[in-house]
């Protein structure tokens, strides 16, 4: 049986802000399917690392590969690229750190609209699609709420909604742990998981939270000052004598890991 | 004059809605949704001002005109009939013409101008891009279009 495509492949990704080198020679292979939590202090290039995923910024030098596919070499300001760059978009859901719903929109148009503009789908077929993700988040009900009436964890989870409702192969998270408080966090945190056993989607989880990490990585990597100090599967990197993953999991401030 | 008006505050409006989204990150949702925010969200608009702010000059030509008539008949004495027949003799169709064509230029205008800054907000920025860039399209749309009515007066009105 052929081997299966890696979901997302990085080769030497470099990126810099003037003399602020947020990434450096990022390289790593993530397998279809499964989970990575990308872990990191804050301002060490996660959601930079995040946003080069998924084509919404361009890497100085280095080459990322979505599906054996290389999203680098698209140039958005060519036509022919650009419909290239939105087909390979549309293999991944994105739940960004504050949600990013529309705020003019009702929270079922929210879930809706990336249904009503790739999917050939009647009206009745939409909203029972939005119902059925919206109980999947627990929040049954609440399709004519407004962005602005609900509450941080709600609006994320709306947005986590949105980011699954065309079923993509890859769903990047921006710190999903992030404001919410600890049961709210572990029920986002079994969301994936069962969406993960469901559709076998690949997942991206940028995190700071380490217990997210112990409960659903079947990858762990670690970033500081732009490079990935540590990267592989979570029993490995559990394991490793690395001193900066074990400063990060020992909530210790005594290690290479400097307050930046 | 109504354009101007009229342009600062849609321009206003459409300034800050675009700026909001960029700087809430909904720009890039859209994006990462593989949904051209261009076709979505600056074309309609772009559209919508360019056809509407004529009809709005229109408007404005009316209430103008209804203003003069009371003016002229209740607080300068002159008859009714004799003010309708200097503005038949004054204004001319092409002049109406002119005044639909330049508000179509002058939406035209405002859109792009308060498109532009709107979207150029940036989410480091915060809500104060929000407000500079909003600023920027007012006074940048109200000034060019100032500027343009005097080329534009030139060449319609200069025989």
């Amino acid at each position: 049986m052929a081997e299966q495509q890696p979901a997302i492949t990085l080769e030497r990704v470099c990126k810099s802000f003037g003399p602020n080198h947020v990434l450096r020679d990022v390289s790593l292979t993530l397998p279809a399917g499964k989970i990575l939590v990308m872990l990191g202090p804050s301002g060490t290039g996660k959601s930079v690392l995040l946003r080069c995923l998924v084509g919404l910024m361009k890497p100085d030098s280095g080459r990322i590969f979505i599906e054996g596919q290389d999203i680098t070499a698209l140039d958005e300001r060519r036509s022919a690229d650009r419909e290239q760059l939105f087909a390979l978009r549309r293999k991944f859901g994105m739940l960004f750190q504050d949600g990013a719903l529309f705020d003019d929109m009702c929270v079922g148009d929210n879930v809706a609209f990336p249904l009503r503009q790739h999917e050939k789908m009647s009206e009745r077929e939409i909203a029972d699609r939005v119902a059925q993700y919206l109980e999947a988040v627990g929040l049954k009900g609440v399709q004519r709420k407004m962005p602005a009436e609900l509450s941080g964890g709600m609006r994320k989870r709306v947005a986590f909604a949105r980011a699954i409702a065309l079923r993509p192969k890859i769903v990047l998270c921006d710190e999903p742990s992030s404001g919410l408080d600890p049961v709210m966090s572990a029920t986002l945190d079994e969301l994936i998981l069962e969406l993960h056993r469901k559709f076998a989607i690949t997942f991206v989880v940028i995190s700071h939270d380490t217990a997210e990490a112990r409960n659903i990585a079947d990858y762990i990597g670690l970033l500081y000052k732009g490079e990935l100090q540590e990267y592989g599967p979570k029993e490995q990197v559990l394991r490793s004598s690395r001193r900066h993953i074990n400063q990060f999991f020992d909530r210790s401030t005594d290690g290479p890991i400097k307050v930046l | 004059m109504a354009a101007v008006i009229c342009g600062a505050r849609i321009g206003a409006t459409l300034a800050a809605s675009l700026a909001n989204m960029q700087i809430s990150e909904q720009v890039e949702a859209l994006e990462v949704m593989a949904v051209d925010p261009m076709r979505l969200l600056v074309a309609p608009r772009l559209w919508a001002v360019t056809l509407m702010l004529p009809l709005l000059c229109g408007y404005a030509d009316v209430v103008g005109l209804a203003a003069s008539y009371y003016a002229a008949t209740e607080q300068m004495g002159v008859n009714g009939g004799t003010f309708m027949e200097q503005v038949r003799d004054i204004v001319h169709l092409g002049d109406l013409a002119a005044g639909v064509f330049k508000g179509m230029v002058f939406g035209w205008l405002v859109a792009i101008v308060s498109c532009y800054h709107g979207y150029r907000a940036l989410k480091r920025d915060g809500a104060e891009g929000v407000g500079v860039a909003t600023n920027r399209a007012i006074v940048h749309s109200a000034v060019l279009c100032i500027v343009l009515n005097m080329f534009m007066s030139a060449l319609l009105y200069v025989r």
